[in-house]
């Protein structure tokens, strides 16, 4: 069978797509010296000293952890913040509750930068700079009315009786709520952790500027990899692709559900 | 097993009366239909009596006892909703099992009321799916389980069938009806559908913008309804009204001169009862059964003339449509009329079956049962 035009296309669009990544993966796999001496579209002779070093070098895998642990605490934070503000959303009538669920998402308008300042002195006089939870809470600013407006969405695609059917059944709330409605939703809070998750792997201003050595972001280690030397590529390809795969495992959990993620949860 | 009483129940919602001055006493087993149309407040007062809504005032009593302030699970009831409410992430079983749990019984007891209650629904093969594996009146029927198993004072039911097909709906309300045979427990079933209330009421319960306007038998309502709302919400299709004026008959007896043309008699039994109404501007109610298209015209019967517009035919019967003095109404034909559509034809009326209303306050003045 011939394959069709479209077919061709998505392999072209794939293809390019794919690219700069394939390109990093290539470059990582190299050594400095080969990769500024001759261009090759595969390694020649393929070395894993790059990764090795990430690795083995504290300087550098601590960077990871360090990502890791406040983009956790963040989820967790948004999550558990954003869980009981999206409930009552969706299944209670309050004074301004509409103008209060857009208003929250004018706080994603602004972009980062503007609240440097700010948080920059209230967290030094807190003694929060360069700690996890103070890069952990700068981007809950962002993620819990993200994850308000993802969750209300999904709560409310659970019909009301559901509640009321507990109730009745002699639930009292807190249980309710833990063994019936969050498995209920569950892909909706799947879905929520992705995009707080998404959001905090990726920042780099805030997390670079609260953070000075003790919890700086892999993405700031990677910024110093320029040395005295000049660049070192082949590691900074490794360690892009580092970066790259917790973002990639994470959509692969929650691939099912993305489209209604990203619809807010009202498809 | 309960009688449920329900004592001048009030309820606002800001400054909007929901439910106004509600009093109604429902004996011990008797199967009560609370009817009317969306936004009467049947729902609210269902959900206060649940306990899911709180009263604004007036009591609520359980067996003589006042449950206003007890939660949901403390009143012992079940309710079904339309929307079913089934846990979609449980099977069927733990669906039924699962009020049950809490209640702190033993596994065994458990299982031999869910196996009682599924053999009752003939859901027993179903046991291990999930809700989303079922069809809309598997589901209710889980429901229905689900209520069953708890072995309530009163079931509650919020429009269960309306969720169903028109077949299946049929189908379901002559088995609720069986259930409550069997179980005898009190239910209160709330619908805007009127022919779930008349058959499967023992009582009926018409409410109107939040307010109770009628209580009584199914053939009570249907046949006696207190004024124009009753009368033309009870019945399909629905009552004719059609503007007259009453007026002395030569024998001493009353008629009706219509507004569109044509003189009908009053029934004699009702001379003494309509007396006050005596030239002036009434309505006539009449049921489209009770109108007939008429055919021969044999022994000059009461009527009118009309011009049919459309015929309808529902197979045994149909039903002639025609617009008289500018209201729209509807009479029994033959279906083998259907050619008559466009044509004048006399429109006999059976006053046995007639109500007289006051055009005011749209009350049907009342005549002594014979």
């Amino acid at each position: 069978m011939r394959p069709r035009k479209g077919t061709i296309g998505l392999i072209l669009y794939l293809l390019l797509l794919l690219l700069p990544i394939y390109w990093m993966f290539n470059m990582s796999l190299r050594t400095n010296a080969d990769i500024l001496n001759e261009f090759a579209l595969y390694p020649a002779d393929p070395t894993f000293a790059n990764y090795i070093k990430i690795f083995t070098d504290p300087a550098w895998y601590s960077g990871y952890i360090n990502s890791i642990t406040y983009v956790a605490m963040n989820v967790l934070i948004s999550l558990s913040v954003a869980l009981p503000a999206a409930y009552a959303f969706s299944r209670y009538r309050f004074l301004g509750d509409k103008h209060m669920f857009f208003w929250l998402l004018t706080n994603r308008m602004a972009p980062p930068a503007v609240f440097l300042l700010p948080f920059l002195q209230l967290y030094s006089t807190f003694g929060l700079i360069d700690t996890h939870i103070a890069v952990a809470l700068a981007h809950t600013l962002f993620n819990v009315p993200l994850a308000v407006w993802i969750l209300e969405g999904f709560m409310s695609g659970v019909p009301r009786e559901i509640d009321e059917t507990a109730y009745l059944d002699g639930y009292g709330f807190p249980r309710f709520f833990l063994t019936i409605f969050l498995p209920l939703i569950r892909s909706g809070i799947g879905v929520t952790a992705f995009f707080c998750f998404m959001f905090s792997w990726v920042e780099l201003l805030l997390a670079r500027t609260l953070t000075d050595t003790v919890a700086n972001p892999i993405a700031a280690t990677m910024t110093r990899a320029v040395g005295a030397t000049g660049l070192d590529w082949g590691l900074l390809a490794a360690a892009g692709m580092l970066t790259i795969v917790p973002g990639a495992l994470v959509i692969w959990f929650v691939r099912n559900y993305m489209a209604k993620g990203l619809a807010l949860g009202r498809v | 097993m309960a009688e449920v009483i329900l004592e001048q129940l009030c309820k606002n919602y800001g400054t909007v009366e929901a439910v106004r001055d509600v009093n109604l006493t429902i004996a011990d087993g008797e199967f009560v239909v609370l009817v009317g149309p969306s936004g009467c407040g049947k729902s609210t007062t269902l959900r206060m009596v649940a306990g899911l809504e709180e009263l604004t005032g007036g009591n609520i009593k359980f067996n003589g006892q006042i449950v206003n302030d007890l939660t949901p699970k403390q009143r012992n009831i079940a309710m079904v909703f339309q929307s079913y409410a089934l846990y979609p992430h449980m099977t069927v079983f733990k669906n039924m099992a699962f009020g049950l749990k809490l209640k702190g019984l033993a596994k065994d007891e458990i299982k031999r009321r869910v196996a009682e209650a599924a053999a009752l629904l003939d859901i027993s093969e179903l046991m291990d799916r999930k809700p989303r594996e079922l069809s809309g009146g598997q589901r209710q029927r889980v429901a229905m389980g689900r209520a069953i198993v708890r072995q309530p004072l009163v079931f509650l039911f919020d429009e269960p069938l309306s969720n169903l097909d028109a077949a299946l709906r049929g189908q379901m309300r002559v088995e609720i009806k069986r259930l409550h045979k069997a179980l005898a427990t009190t239910i209160i079933y709330v619908t805007h559908d009127q022919i779930e209330a008349m058959t499967l009421a023992d009582r009926i319960v018409v409410m109107n913008a939040g307010r109770v306007v009628q209580v009584g038998d199914p053939m009570t309502v249907y046949n006696r309804p207190i004024d124009k709302f009753v009368a033309a919400f009870i019945g399909t299709p629905k009552m004719n009204f059609l503007a007259a004026r009453l007026e002395t008959a030569g024998g001493g007896g009353l008629v009706l001169q219509l507004e569109g043309g044509g003189t009908l008699p009053v029934p004699e039994s009702r001379t003494r009862a309509y007396q006050p109404y005596l030239n002036k501007a009434v309505e006539m109610g009449i049921r489209p059964d009770h109108l007939s298209v008429d055919d021969a015209g044999g022994s000059e019967p009461a009527g009118f003339e009309a011009t049919i517009d459309v015929v309808e035919v529902t197979g045994a019967g149909a039903l002639a449509f025609f617009s008289f003095a500018g209201v729209d109404a509807a009479a029994q034909c033959l279906p083998r009329d259907t050619a008559r559509a466009g044509q004048r034809v006399l429109i006999a009326a059976d006053m046995e079956h007639m109500h007289l209303i006051e055009t005011d306050s749209g009350r049907v003045v009342p005549v002594e049962t014979a």
